[in-house]
Parts: structure tokens; C-alpha cells; sequence
């Protein structure tokens, strides 16, 4: 097994089996992906397809059963809890279906704090996490508490949280399972912004409209990858779509 | 550190989020830390605290050890010329000093008060380093010749209660025991001698001491009289162990001297051998001489040990409370874990919550250690509460501070390890609510176990502890203590001795047999229940001593109808009566059947004869008229030994303590004894006046004191563990609900809901007390010392206890259960 010198991230042949006491379950049966710096993939595929778990993996909230993972030319498979920790920190940024912003902290405290983790100062603290603030237009509301917020306002302090460290790759699980359709599409737009100003996204969704906002999308089946579409082969279905009369974002 | 803060803040925002429960927990541990740093500061106090002497580590006490020809006024006591020899030897010591405690009646022109003092010599103050706080200490020039230097120097706390720090109180006299003496100083601040029993008011010096006990003239420079008490500084770099090796020369060179004097002529040889055999010890003398420390040490240990229990259920109650907390919070931290926070990080942080629990908890508790501690005071012995500060100082604060930061640590650490072992992936889907794992519920069960297993012991304990005080109530004392009064006078205090003595006893009880009411009245040397503190040697006319036997008995002084007042019976032959106490009567004695047990097994005792062997040539001269039933007259503990009784009038008496039998109220009869005794002399200070089943109970002071604290931490312990166990419970009905619901939808009856919660409570309970059961044997043993009349693994008491403590868990459990069968199945479904 090689890895890949020019992706960002690079997985291959990659397992993950679930053990109950009864149960063996495959979540992840030989996935084969690789992610290029700067690139906006989606992971598309029904419910229990797996997504979540290459997700999680991927964020090395998780260990693959078997298999590698490169980030950055760098295996990370089989890192300790406290490396994996600290490569979540610097490397990787999470934006979750429910935001899982931290009810007991500002919205200013919430987004600074994968930056306390990092041990930065509280001056350059202050100043990115502001920042990140002013560039999802949360800036006016830094002392309010999650709570206090719209559930669109909450997914774009968690986008805010995601982009303030500089990560090499923000990971969106299904950012906008929870959101109405127009704050989905606000999320979505600003997902597209972070992508156009460089950052790199994976996303998973089980919805084609926002899928097809990736550059190229990798659908899953039982674990594994069963197709990939490159986004200009996406760009002329959605031209047909519109040609018959369906409203496409 | 600024990360730290952030946790410190974010840590008080938790806490005061969740009022209730911060404040239980507050209170919880206040409990726990209180208790122990309350009894704390009483061990501190009793059993560390150094001397507050200069390099306190160097003094030693000097102390014979073997057999003594003579008479010995009290432990660890030399005769005042050996205590000159030692003071002479510069080899071993850079000083020695020599003192005795007294009491005096002190007349300083507002009236007459008895007051503690302490006679030393006049380089007391010199070798212990003790500078004067005004005017002067004493020096070698105010221990010349008996009687011949009445200078007195007032303890700091003295001067200042009584003169109010008034500096022209120096120069003034005092009167003594009607001696005259001049205040010359007043000792350094905090400075109260050398003894914790006692807190002399003067000190005086040592050859004043014929003008504190008349008559003492001739013992001053008796070698057969050991009543001082010798400290010794060692020099520097000398260890106690070579200093008793080679004290041990120049100490047989001194009593190779004393055989050797005419003193000894007519001592068998093989007693004047066993006497050469003796040695001297050094005991560390950095506490000071303390019969509380030895009377108290081990009780104050067994409570610091039962205070040590209740904070281990306290912070395992706490901790199942944080367990519970942190299953609330696992989502907040699983999103920490997600953005990069290490586990040690996470760990910090929570533990960082629990340390502000105990500062607020250990805070509060001091407030918890000032009425334990008063407490303590409270059911103590009397020296105690004149002795011990309970005021906060420097070390309880320290030791609070320690036991709040233990006590953090031992409820954080389990719920902050518990906090990191979380499945990021899967959690962080999850609803928090549904966030919980059955590692945490186990842990929480085993919390539960370990608190009822603790409880028990502490139970056990207390129970065992109780029954043993209601055995020593019960127990035939071998006299009444119903409608029986006492009080003390010395007669020595107001000057008066010999037939001046007898005679205003005879007064006395004469008066107070005139009060209305009063059926019989009498009079003692040694007070009832307060030891036996005479013990002489005896000669028994044809006994034959065993080899190495110390033959000798307890003694006592007493008046006729002694025995009818304080409801002695008589075994044989008849009591004292008034022709025994006429000048020149027959020199008679009772003795107790225990005395005749050991010295007269196979003999009638009536007419044989005893002598007191207070010289070498002494001999039987007084007969046996009565032998009285055993009594615990000396201690309730003690079964009775050997006891001759004296006339008052053939032996002598100073101090008395007087029975009075009554059917008249305490306080009536108190007045109308201390009405007669004005009457004989307005002078004479009667004190310690009480009912005589007060006088039981403050004898029973220290065992009263253990029961009620260890009764106290059982029951708090207890209630920490049901809490625990209903917590537990009632978490565990929440969590089952759907499950409960599906059941009874599926036609599980009410009582057969109850029965599932009752039965996984009951099993928690059934595996605490069975390990409770198996450490309470274990373990108990160790309070054999503290028992009496009961074995330390009394199956009545394990029984009983362990039953109290099930019935009390089943209640626990079963207010949860009956709630867990009010669940509605359609709700119960619906909520899912």
C-alpha cells in the first residue's frame, strides 16, 4: 500500500467493523479515497451506508478496524489518543448536524476554544477568533450564549469554530440536517466562500442539492464507494434538470 | 496558568449553574472535612503540639524504672536531692530542671480562689528558654533554702484575665496558702508549663513548697520521697537513646549511695538488689508530661479513624453525584475531545470543578469544626476544656486545607477519568440526554457498595461503643449513686492541720447531719471514681510474699458510716464508728474482699493484722474489724484490688471529698450544705459540689464523648449511603422508563415493577453489607481497648446492625420503586 505524496488526504483499503456481544457489523468495507488540498468533496449514500463512520474516521475521532490513513503525507491510523488529539486540534475542523456548541460558553468562548487547547496566547485568541466571527457575520453577537440563538445563527458560529484555527481540512457532517432551507442554503453558501478563499471541505450529506455544491462527490453503498462524480458531469445534469423544470439551487 | 484560570472560571460558572446541587455537595463535604478537621484540632493539640520552649526536640524527662524503697508521690518522680545531683552533671545535659503541679488557694485582697500552680526550680525559665513577658523570671538565687524565697511569676493569661495586663501588679504581694509572696514577672505569652493537664496560674518556686503543703520540711531533702518531676536539655548533638546509656552511670553511683545510707538499714538485701537493679529512662520530652495524652491518646485516634470513614462515604457520595453530573455532561466534553482537547486537559478541567467543591466545602466546614470541636469540649474531661484552644489556628487551617484538597481529589478523579472514556464518533450523534454508558452506572453501583460497606462499619462500631457505656452504666458499681451528693474542701488551703483538721471534720459532718432531709453523711481521702490514687506498701501479718513480689495495697481514708452513705456493704465483721475516730483508740482497718482473696485466701481476716510500711522497721500493728464487698470505687472499668481502709482520725486528712446521702432536690441540699459549712468557716472554699450520678457521668466523660461522635458519624455515614443508594435507584427507574412502560403494556403488574427496582437496590445493599459484615470483623478488633464487657464481635450487635441498615436501604430503594410503578405505559411509550 502506497500513500499519496500530492493528496491532502489519502485513505486506503480502509475497514471499520463494528463488535457487539452478537453482532459483527462492516461499517466500512475497503474505502478507497483521496482528498487533494483545496478540493470540496461530498460523501453522499443512504442511511447506515457508512458516511458517518468515514467521517469519523477521517476526523480521527475514530480508528479504522484495518487499512491506512495519510493526512498530509502523514500516516495518522495508528496515533495514540493524545496525538490524535492534538492533530484534531491544529489539522481538522468540525462543523456537526446539531453545531454541538458548548451551551455553558459565549459564542465568543465557544469559537476560541480549540484555540485554548492550542495553549496560544489570550491576545491572538481574541483577535482570530473575532475574526472568524466577522467573516460568518457573527461578530454582533459574541456574548450571547448558544442558547440565545437561531439554529442558523448557531451552525455558523460552529462554522466560525471550524475555520479558526486554520485547519487543513473542515469536516461537515451533514451541516445542515438541522436547518430550514434557507438557513441551509446561507451554511451552504458560506461552506462555498470558506472553499473559494482556499480552505479544504469534505462533507457529508444524503442530500443531492447540497451535494452537488461539492467539486465532486463520492457516493456510498454498504461501506464501500460505489461511484464518483466529478462536478462538471454534475454541472450538466443540473443544467437538464433545470431545462425540465425543476428548481435546482 | 492563563489557561488554568479559564478552567477556574469556567469551573465557578458550573457550579453556580447548578445551584442545588452545589450547595448539597458544599454541605455534604462540609460535613466530612468538618469532622475531621474538629477532631483534628483536639489531636493536634493532645498528642503533636511541641512545647512552646526553645528547641523543644532536646528535652527529655527523667524517670526511675524498677523497684523503689519509699514512698512516691505520683509518676515519673525523683526525690529533690537526686534531682540536685543530676543538675550538677554538665556531661549529658546543658540544663536540668525540676517541677511539680499543686493547687493553692490564692488570696489577693478580692477574696479567696483555689488556682493551679507549678513549683519549679530557679532555673526553670532559664534552661526551657523562656524569656519573661514583664519584670523578671526566676534565677538561682530564688531556690535557696525551704521556705525562704515566697516570689511568685504569673502565668501571662493569669495577668491578663485577672490584672488586666496591668504592669504594677509587679511588685505586689499575694497571699499563698496565707503565705505572703511578691509577683516578681509574668511569664511569656502562650507559655503554660510543662504539662497539658493543667494550666498553672503562678509558678512558684520549688523550695516553697513546705508553704504549699504543711509539714513537707522534712521531704524536701528525703531520698525516700520522690515528688519532683525532671526535665533534662540534652546537649547538642546528643541523641536520647546514648544520653540513657550513659546516664545510667553516674545514676548508679547515686543510689549505690543511697543503700549505702542509714535509711536503708533493715531493708531485706534482696529488695535493696532489686533496687540497685533499677535504671533511668529518658522519655521525650518535647510534649511536655501528659496523663490526659496517655488517658485520651487512644480515643482521639479511634475518632480521627471514624472521622476518616465519613469522609470516604462523603466523597464516594460526592463522586457518584459527579458521576451522574458528568454522564449530563458527556456530550460537552465529547465536543472538547472533538476540537482538540487532550484527556489530561478534560481531566484538569473537572478536577479543577471538584478542588472549588471542596475550597467552598473546606470553607464551610470550618463553621462545622468549631461546633465539633466545642463539642468535644463539651463531653471531654474538665482539663480538656481548660487545656485545649478551640479557636482556628495556623495548623487547622493548614490541615483543612490538606483534607479539602485530598477529599477533592478522591471525588474528582474517578468522574474525570470517567468524563475522557467516551466514543467520540457515536456520542457525538447522540442526543445528550441519551449519553449514558453502563461502565458509569457499574461505577456508580460500586460508589453505592462502598458506601453501604463503610456505613456498616461505622455502624457496627458505634453500636458496639454504645452497648459498651450502657454495660459500664449498668454494671454493679458496689455502691448507689441515687440521692447521693458530693463536694471537696482542702483544709489545707485555709492553714489548717493535725487535731485542728480533725476536728472541723467532725464539725462538719455533725452539721450536716443536722440538715432536714439528710440521712447519713461521711467522708473520704480518695474521691470515688477519680482512680486509685494511694497505693502503699503493706506488711501483712503471716503472709508469705511471693519472689519479687511488691507487696502492697490501695489505701483510702475514711469517717465512720462511710460505707452505709455511699451504700458499700459489708461482708464481714462491722464499719467504722465513732469510738474508732476517739483520740487514742485501737488501731483499726477495713479491708476489701479482694484484699483477702490475695493476702488472707484461707484465714478469717477478722483480727488479723496489717501494717503500712512507711518506714523499714514498720510493723502489723492495726487489726482488721470489717471486710466490705468489692466495689469499682477507683474506675468502672477496673475490677476491685486489694484496699485497706483507715480511720480518718488514726491516719489523717487533708483534702476530703464528703458523701451526703439525702432524699431532698440537688440544688436544696446544696444550699443547706454549703449554709452549714459557711457557718463553721465563711473562708473555706467547698468546690467540684455535684450530684453523685454527675460525677458518674463525667467519669464516663471520654467514653460518652466516643459513643456520641461515633453514634453521630454512624448515622451521617448512613444517611450519605441511603442518599446514595436512592440516587442510584431513582437514576435508574429515569433510565428504564420505556422498558418499565413496555412491561406493564405487556401486563407486568404494579408490585411486580416494584419488585424489579427493590431487587436491584436490595442487591447493591446485600453486597455492601456483606462486605461490611466481613471488614467489621475485621477491623473491630482493633477497638478491643475501647469495649467493655462485650466482645468486638458481638453477633447481636453485627446482627442487628446489619438488619437496621437493610430496613433503612429498602426504604431507600422503595420510594423510587413505587414511582417506577406509577409510570403510565402510553407516556412511558410516547416519550420514546
Amino acid at each position: 500500500m502506497t500513500e499519496s505524496n500530492e493528496s491532502l488526504i489519502h485513505v486506503a483499503d480502509l475497514h471499520k467493523v463494528f463488535i457487539t456481544e452478537e453482532v459483527e457489523t462492516h461499517a466500512l468495507a475497503g474505502v478507497h479515497l483521496s482528498i487533494a488540498q483545496g478540493e470540496y468533496v461530498s460523501i453522499a449514500g443512504p442511511s447506515g451506508c457508512g458516511k458517518s463512520t468515514l467521517m469519523a474516521i477521517l476526523g480521527l475521532l475514530d480508528s479504522p478496524t484495518e487499512g491506512g490513513y495519510w493526512l498530509a503525507g502523514e500516516p495518522v491510523a495508528d496515533l495514540s489518543a493524545s496525538q490524535r488529539a492534538r492533530i484534531r486540534n491544529r489539522e481538522v475542523g468540525f462543523i456537526f448536524q446539531s453545531f454541538n456548541l458548548i451551551g455553558d460558553l459565549t459564542v465568543f468562548e465557544n469559537v476560541e476554544l480549540p484555540l485554548t487547547y492550542r495553549g496560544m496566547s489570550s491576545a491572538e485568541r481574541k483577535k482570530r477568533a473575532l475574526g472568524a466571527l466577522e467573516r460568518v457575520g457573527m461578530s454582533h453577537r459574541t456574548k450571547h450564549y448558544p442558547a440565545q440563538l437561531s439554529g442558523g445563527q448557531q451552525q455558523r458560529v460552529a462554522v466560525a469554530r471550524a475555520v479558526v484555527g486554520s485547519p487543513s481540512i473542515v469536516l461537515a457532517d451533514e451541516p445542515t440536517g438541522n436547518l430550514d432551507s434557507a438557513n441551509s442554503e446561507a451554511v451552504m453558501s458560506l461552506l462555498g466562500e470558506l472553499h473559494r478563499e482556499g480552505a479544504t471541505i469534505c462533507m457529508v450529506t444524503h442530500d443531492p442539492r447540497y451535494a452537488r455544491h461539492a467539486q465532486r462527490t463520492v457516493h456510498l453503498f454498504d461501506g464501500r464507494i460505489v461511484e464518483e462524480e466529478e462536478a462538471v458531469r454534475k454541472q450538466q445534469e443540473t443544467a437538464e434538470l433545470k431545462q425540465s423544470g425543476f428548481d435546482v439551487a | 496558568m492563563g489557561t488554568l484560570w479559564h478552567d477556574v472560571r469556567y469551573g465557578l460558572r458550573m457550579l453556580a449553574k447548578s445551584p442545588g446541587f452545589t450547595a448539597v455537595v458544599v454541605l455534604m463535604l462540609a460535613f466530612g472535612i468538618g469532622a475531621n478537621t474538629g477532631i483534628f484540632t483536639i489531636f493536634e493539640q493532645v498528642l503533636l503540639r511541641s512545647l512552646p520552649v526553645k528547641d523543644a526536640g532536646a528535652l527529655v524527662i527523667m524517670t526511675p524504672q524498677g523497684k523503689y524503697i519509699g514512698s512516691q508521690w505520683g509518676p515519673c518522680v525523683l526525690s529533690y536531692p537526686m534531682f540536685k545531683d543530676f543538675r550538677e552533671n554538665e556531661d549529658l545535659f546543658e540544663g536540668v530542671l525540676c517541677r511539680r503541679t499543686e493547687i493553692v488557694a490564692l488570696n489577693d485582697g478580692r477574696g479567696t480562689e483555689r488556682i493551679g500552680v507549678e513549683l519549679v526550680s530557679g532555673n526553670y525559665f532559664d534552661v526551657l528558654g523562656v524569656p519573661p513577658a514583664a519584670g523578671r523570671t526566676f534565677g538561682a538565687d530564688d531556690e535557696t533554702t525551704p521556705g525562704a524565697n515566697p516570689v511568685v511569676v504569673l502565668s501571662s493569661d493569669f495577668w491578663r484575665s485577672r490584672f488586666g495586663a496591668d504592669l504594677d501588679v509587679i511588685g505586689r504581694t499575694l497571699r499563698i496558702n496565707d503565705t505572703a509572696m511578691e509577683v516578681v514577672g509574668v511569664a511569656a505569652h502562650g507559655f503554660h508549663g510543662l504539662s497539658l493537664d493543667s494550666r498553672p496560674r503562678l509558678f512558684i518556686p520549688i523550695t516553697m513548697k513546705p508553704q504549699v503543703s504543711r509539714g513537707w520540711e522534712r521531704r524536701m531533702d528525703d531520698r525516700r520521697t520522690q515528688w519532683v518531676q525532671v526535665f533534662g536539655r540534652l546537649k547538642p548533638g546528643l541523641a536520647r537513646e546514648r544520653a540513657e546509656v550513659a546516664i545510667q552511670t553516674p545514676y548508679k553511683q547515686i543510689i549505690q549511695r543511697e543503700v549505702e545510707d542509714a535509711s536503708f538499714e533493715g531493708v531485706p538485701s534482696e529488695e535493696r538488689e532489686q533496687f540497685l537493679q533499677s535504671r533511668m529512662v529518658l522519655l521525650p520530652g518535647r510534649r511536655g508530661l501528659s496523663f490526659l495524652s496517655a488517658a485520651l491518646g487512644s480515643q482521639l485516634l479511634l475518632l480521627m479513624a471514624l472521622a476518616g470513614l465519613v469522609l470516604l462515604v462523603t466523597c464516594a457520595n460526592v463522586s457518584n453525584l459527579l458521576l451522574a453530573r458528568a454522564a449530563r455532561r458527556q456530550k460537552e466534553i465529547t465536543v472538547r475531545l472533538a476540537i482538540g482537547a487532550g484527556r489530561w486537559r478534560i481531566m484538569r478541567q473537572v478536577l479543577v470543578e471538584s478542588l472549588l467543591l471542596a475550597a467552598v466545602g473546606g470553607a464551610a466546614a470550618l463553621v462545622v469544626t468549631a461546633l465539633t470541636t466545642r463539642a468535644i469540649l463539651r463531653f471531654a474531661p474538665g482539663q480538656l476544656s481548660l487545656t485545649i484552644s478551640p479557636e482556628i489556628n495556623g495548623i487547622m487551617l493548614a490541615f483543612n486545607v490538606i483534607i479539602s484538597g485530598a477529599a477533592a481529589l478522591l471525588c474528582g478523579v474517578l468522574p474525570a477519568w470517567r468524563m475522557t472514556q467516551v466514543e467520540l464518533a457515536s456520542t457525538l450523534k447522540q442526543q445528550a440526554t441519551a449519553v449514558t454508558g453502563g461502565r458509569g452506572t457499574r461505577l456508580r453501583q460500586g460508589m453505592v457498595v462502598t458506601q453501604i460497606c463503610l456505613s456498616l462499619i461505622l455502624l457496627i462500631g458505634s453500636g458496639l461503643l454504645i452497648r459498651s457505656l450502657v454495660a459500664l452504666y449498668r454494671v454493679d458499681r458496689g455502691f448507689r449513686t441515687t440521692n447521693l451528693v458530693c463536694f471537696k474542701l482542702d483544709l489545707t488551703l485555709s492553714g489548717y492541720d493535725g487535731q485542728r483538721q480533725l476536728d472541723f471534720c467532725r464539725q462538719v459532718r455533725t452539721q450536716l447531719r443536722s440538715i432536714p432531709g439528710v440521712t447519713s453523711t461521711a467522708f473520704a481521702k480518695v474521691p470515688l471514681l477519680e482512680g486509685d490514687s494511694w497505693y502503699n506498701g503493706i506488711i501483712v501479718e503471716g503472709y508469705q510474699p511471693k519472689p519479687r513480689e511488691d507487696v502492697a495495697s490501695y489505701c483510702n481514708s475514711i469517717s465512720s458510716d462511710y460505707c452505709k452513705t455511699v451504700g458499700t456493704a459489708m461482708r464481714l465483721g462491722r464499719e467504722f464508728n465513732e469510738l474508732d475516730e476517739m483520740p487514742g483508740a485501737r488501731k483499726v482497718i477495713l479491708v476489701n474482699e479482694a484484699f483477702v482473696r490475695w493476702f488472707l485466701p484461707d484465714r478469717n481476716p477478722i483480727g488479723c493484722r496489717v501494717g503500712l510500711r512507711w518506714s523499714v522497721d514498720a510493723q502489723p500493728d492495726r487489726e482488721i474489724v470489717g471486710v466490705v464487698c468489692d466495689s469499682r470505687s477507683a474506675n468502672l472499668r477496673w475490677s476491685a484490688n486489694p484496699q485497706i481502709l483507715f480511720p480518718y482520725s488514726q491516719i489523717g486528712i487533708d483534702q476530703m471529698t464528703v458523701y451526703t446521702r439525702t432524699s431532698l432536690p440537688s440544688e436544696e441540699v446544696f444550699n443547706a450544705i454549703r449554709r452549714e459549712v459557711r457557718n463553721l468557716n465563711a473562708g473555706i472554699p467547698l468546690f467540684e459540689m455535684q450530684t453523685m450520678e454527675d460525677h458518674l457521668d463525667r467519669s464516663l466523660a471520654n467514653e460518652r464523648l466516643v459513643g456520641f461522635l461515633s453514634s453521630l458519624f454512624g448515622i451521617l455515614a448512613t444517611v450519605l449511603a441511603m442518599v446514595g443508594l436512592y440516587g442510584v435507584t431513582a437514576y435508574s427507574v429515569a433510565q428504564r422508563v420505556q422498558e418499565i412502560g413496555i412491561r406493564m403494556a405487556l401486563g407486568a403488574q404494579r408490585r411486580s415493577v416494584v419488585s424489579l427496582i427493590l431487587r436491584e437496590g436490595m442487591a447493591l445493599t446485600a453486597v455492601g453489607v456483606t462486605i461490611g459484615l466481613a471488614g467489621a470483623l475485621a477491623s473491630m478488633r482493633l477497638l478491643r481497648s475501647q469495649l467493655f464487657e462485650i466482645s468486638p464481635t458481638d453477633p447481636l450487635t453485627f446482627i442487628v446492625t446489619a438488619l437496621l441498615l437493610s430496613t433503612v436501604a429498602l426504604i431507600a430503594c422503595w420510594l423510587p420503586a413505587r414511582r417506577a410503578a406509577k409510570v403510565d405505559p402510553m407516556v412511558a411509550l410516547r416519550c420514546e
